[in-house]
């Protein structure tokens, strides 16, 4: 290949020439704004709150639509200053995973004087895009609350009056008029209230369903998917409430994974997580054995046969499991931790590691059911991407913006 | 054979470059106007870029067609040394490399730039870029009573 020829061109002029000895200044404020969004596209969130404090010209709106790099949950450590108590702090910590060997923690707030007095004894709920819901329990009158760490906007709800609301969900960010707040309470075992607050009408409803057929046992889960919150239950059955029709339904699905476990497993000694992944609902049962090892079912509903049929394998995939739970979808960042599920529970104090890569392992000995261990000191340190939480502060798992 | 094989460009300043069609192929702006046009010998003004930025997006188009062979690990540092440039410079390259629309040159100049800003508070960021900052202090106060944990 040839050399491109440089022609120069004689009447170019002098005055460009002494031009490039001076320092040069470009209007970097001016910048076309795809260009700052494929900028801001590879920085994390830190990073990329800081780039839209430096001119105007730079602060995007948070809701433009730029892709998310941070496809991992962080961690949020709080504790409520409670006014009844001797603990004289309200405290929220966040903390990112750990990208390249960092692993940073930001203080959202500190404050040894007043603290939130009104978040105090609040429960979390459910979260999603960054907001936390809150449940409070005040004087027989519920109230439910937002809060996002990253921004540190509150939004209170008006009053519920119902009973102590154990489950409850949301659709989106608070910010959108489309958001609802899914608020499920079973009245007997045939009888389920589902509280639904319309962000845009700013109105609690109530829609009732009896269950005609087979009791609805106790309420195990609940979740949201593609315009749908979901109520599972140990029945099997599977309440779901649709946004746009405003409509409640009753489905009994089956599951013959779980056909051989002792019915008393389900009402005292597991715990469920209903979860959306790249467009399955996924349903996790984890069962907690006085052995010292759990049994864990991860479950994919089967829409066309009303069945949850188990899923061996996570395809990549990553789950995070605990007063909120996440799954996150295959690539990019996620290969460090992919196939595995992190767990966190009240009274369970550190992270613990499943990997579902040994399914066929166990399979092929003649187990039906997954066993897994807390992952061994130093080993799979890649996956070693959460650190270990405090004991006097609650954790939990939240999406960053 | 039916087409030239050689284009002619001309920057904002007026400096001619003859180039290979293939090396300028790599721009979709000169694609287009290649495709629609197919000018034979005629020059082809570059208005938005001036020669000094021209050279240096033609030296990146050149190095890119011709190393296509040689493995990633080479052409990752020849890269990287590319855009180890003065910040004025870098600013000249995205919007030339936006205006002549290559992907892959953008893509290279925005991981620079990003790479500039990780970790770096707002006023280093001003500092290094020489930009100002035309938030009143009630605006900057808002930033970190919202988002306080991101500036500590």
């Amino acid at each position: 290949m040839m050399p491109a020829l440089k022609v120069r061109n004689p009447e170019r002029k002098n005055v460009e020439e002494s031009h490039m000895d001076e320092i040069e200044t470009r209007p970097w404020s001016d910048l076309p704004q795809d260009l700052i969004v494929s900028i801001m596209e590879r920085l994390y969130v830190a990073d990329r709150v800081r780039l839209r404090a430096v001119c105007k010209g730079w602060h995007l709106q948070p809701n433009r639509g730029i892709k998310a790099i941070d496809k991992l949950p962080w961690t949020m450590e709080y504790k409520w200053r409670n006014p009844k108590s001797m603990s004289f702090w309200s405290v929220c910590k966040l903390y990112e995973p750990l990208h390249h060997n960092r692993r940073l923690s930001y203080m959202v707030e500190k404050d040894r004087i007043r603290g939130r007095k009104n978040f105090a004894n609040a429960e979390v709920r459910a979260s999603r895009y960054s907001w936390v819901l809150f449940y409070k329990d005040d004087c027989w009158e519920g109230k439910f609350f937002f809060f996002n760490p990253f921004t540190k906007e509150v939004i209170f709800l008006p009053i519920l009056e119902s009973p102590v609301s154990e489950f409850a969900t949301f659709s989106l960010a608070p910010t959108s008029p489309d958001c609802f707040v899914f608020v499920p309470y079973l009245r007997n075992c045939n009888k389920i209230s589902i509280n639904i607050y319309s962000h845009a009408d700013k109105t609690w409803k109530t829609h009732d369903l009896v269950a005609n057929d087979h009791p609805l046992g106790t309420l195990k889960a609940v979740g949201y998917m593609e315009g749908t919150f979901y109520c599972h239950f140990c029945s099997f059955q599977l309440a779901a409430f649709n946004i746009a029709d405003q409509e409640v339904s009753l489905v009994m699905t089956t599951c013959p994974a779980l056909d051989h476990l002792d019915d008393s497993l389900f009402y005292y000694l597991s715990r469920s997580y209903l979860l959306e992944c790249d467009g399955d609902l996924l349903l996790v049962y984890l069962l907690e054995s006085f052995l010292c090892w759990h049994q864990l079912y991860v479950l994919k509903l089967d829409w066309s046969r009303n069945e949850w049929v188990r899923v061996s394998r996570l395809g990549g995939r990553a789950m995070f499991l605990g007063e909120t739970s996440f799954c996150v979808s295959a690539g990019g960042e996620t290969e460090i931790i992919a196939n595995r599920i992190y767990y966190h529970h009240d009274g369970v104090p550190e992270f613990q590691t499943l990997d579902l890569c040994s399914f066929d392992e166990y399979d092929s000995q003649g187990h039906d059911y997954l066993t897994w261990e807390k992952e061994k000191k130093g080993e799979a340190g890649n996956a070693k991407i959460y650190g270990c939480c405090r004991k006097s502060l609650k954790t939990i798992w939240i999406q960053p913006p | 054979m039916a087409f030239t094989k050689k284009v002619t460009l001309k920057s904002s300043d007026g400096e001619l470059f003859i180039i290979d069609r293939a090396v300028a192929l790599q721009s979709r702006t000169i694609q287009y106007v290649l495709e629609d046009t197919n000018p034979v010998d005629a020059i082809i003004p570059v208005p938005a870029v001036d020669a000094r930025t021209l050279s240096k997006v033609l030296e990146y188009c050149k190095k890119h067609l011709i190393d296509l062979n040689t493995d990633f690990e080479d052409y990752s540092k020849w890269d990287k040394d590319f855009v180890d440039a003065e910040v004025w410079m870098l600013y000249d390259l995205i919007m030339a490399a936006d205006y002549l629309h290559i992907p892959p040159l953008i893509d290279l100049i925005c991981d620079k730039i990003a790479s500039m800003f990780k970790g770096q508070t707002p006023d280093k960021i001003r500092e290094i870029f020489n930009i100002d900052n035309d938030f009143s202090k009630e605006e900057e106060e808002d930033f970190k009573k919202k988002s306080g944990w991101a500036f500590k």
